[in-house]
């Protein structure tokens, strides 16, 4: 019997793209349903808080990309000679994109007290992203941006727990920072899974699962609170 | 001791102030009842205009009167719904 077509052989392609489209929608409706209330309010902590969004849903969106190259490719002369180009850009710009995901993601809880000191240029953290990136593409590391990645994985540890004191005495620690830390925690470990080490397709399954539904918990829980209340 | 209004709360009470006197005051009362200094008042009256908030109008006596436009409207509407967000996701 003639093999079927690649893209029907490759389970473990179909699983990443189907994740990758869960999580760029999930990221496309956050930016979406919080827009109305940036434009009317220009509150910065919402921008940083969209940003997230919208750079965590490029980052997908190029992985998705990416994956459908993969998929696609008829001919492998072919897609060598193409694809290469393509694939070191899309490489790139995920590095870049998730970095500033992450590093959006903690200014927008942290945003305030860096303001206190004037320190509210942004431009600097688009520079260190695009640094890192093109030092993991350049020395074809993906360990660089893996490294970076994860002292932010920290920071935002860090943060998290000194709200938690702050407040825990109020009842007020929102519990968000706990999502937000498995989101991070699982986007690391998903880019060990594709880049580094190889994992059996059951337990890369079992993480994405969790990270798609901790990206709907969180769609939900924006969903529910942009709601028009009347 | 009194919390200071963030911003979001400053727009918040100015538009609402406007919006209990029937959609037009004028800007002396509003200044007086918005509790702020003069500069700040005039600060946060032009950053109103600019965006789109509020519009003035000339009364029948050539006076100047602020009235809130849809979108100082809709402010007041989702304004709960916006602090409550920032609360939830602490931004």
């Amino acid at each position: 019997m003639p093999p079927g077509p690649i893209f029907f052989n490759n389970y473990a392609i179909w699983i990443e793209m189907i994740y990758s489209l869960v999580v760029l929608l999930s990221c496309w409706l956050i930016y979406a349903r919080t827009r109305e209330m940036y434009e009317l309010t220009s509150y910065k902590g919402i921008k940083y808080f969209r940003n997230t969004f919208l750079f965590f849903g490029i980052t997908y969106a190029v992985r998705f990309f990416m994956h459908l190259l993969m998929t696609f490719r008829i001919n492998p002369r072919l897609f060598e000679h193409i694809a290469f180009g393509i694939r070191d850009f899309s490489f790139f710009i995920m590095i870049y994109a998730s970095s500033m995901a992450a590093i959006y993601l903690i200014y927008s809880i942290f945003w305030k007290k860096l303001e206190k000191y004037e320190f509210s240029n942004v431009y600097i953290f688009h520079m260190a992203a695009i640094i890192i990136a093109l030092l993991s593409l350049l020395r074809n590391s993906p360990g660089i941006f893996l490294s970076f990645q994860s002292l932010l994985f920290l920071l935002l540890i860090i943060i998290s727990f000194v709200n938690y004191r702050k407040t825990r005495n109020k009842g007020s620690f929102s519990q968000l920072y706990l999502l937000y830390l498995f989101i991070f925690a699982l986007w690391i470990v998903s880019n060990i899974i594709e880049f580094i080490t190889f994992f059996s397709a059951g337990t890369g399954l079992i993480i994405y699962g969790i990270s798609v539904i901790l990206f709907i918990i969180l769609l939900v829980k924006v969903l529910k609170k942009v709601k028009n209340k009347r | 001791m009194v919390k200071k209004r963030n911003k979001l709360e400053v727009i918040y009470d100015i538009l609402k102030i406007i919006m209990s006197h029937k959609n037009s005051i004028k800007t002396t009362p509003l200044l007086r009842q918005s509790n702020l200094s003069s500069e700040r008042f005039l600060q946060y009256l032009s950053e109103l205009l600019e965006k789109g908030f509020v519009r003035e109008i000339r009364d029948t006596d050539n006076g100047k009167l602020i009235t809130l436009t849809d979108k100082g409207f809709k402010y007041l509407e989702r304004y709960r719904t916006i602090n409550s967000f920032i609360d939830e996701f602490g931004l």
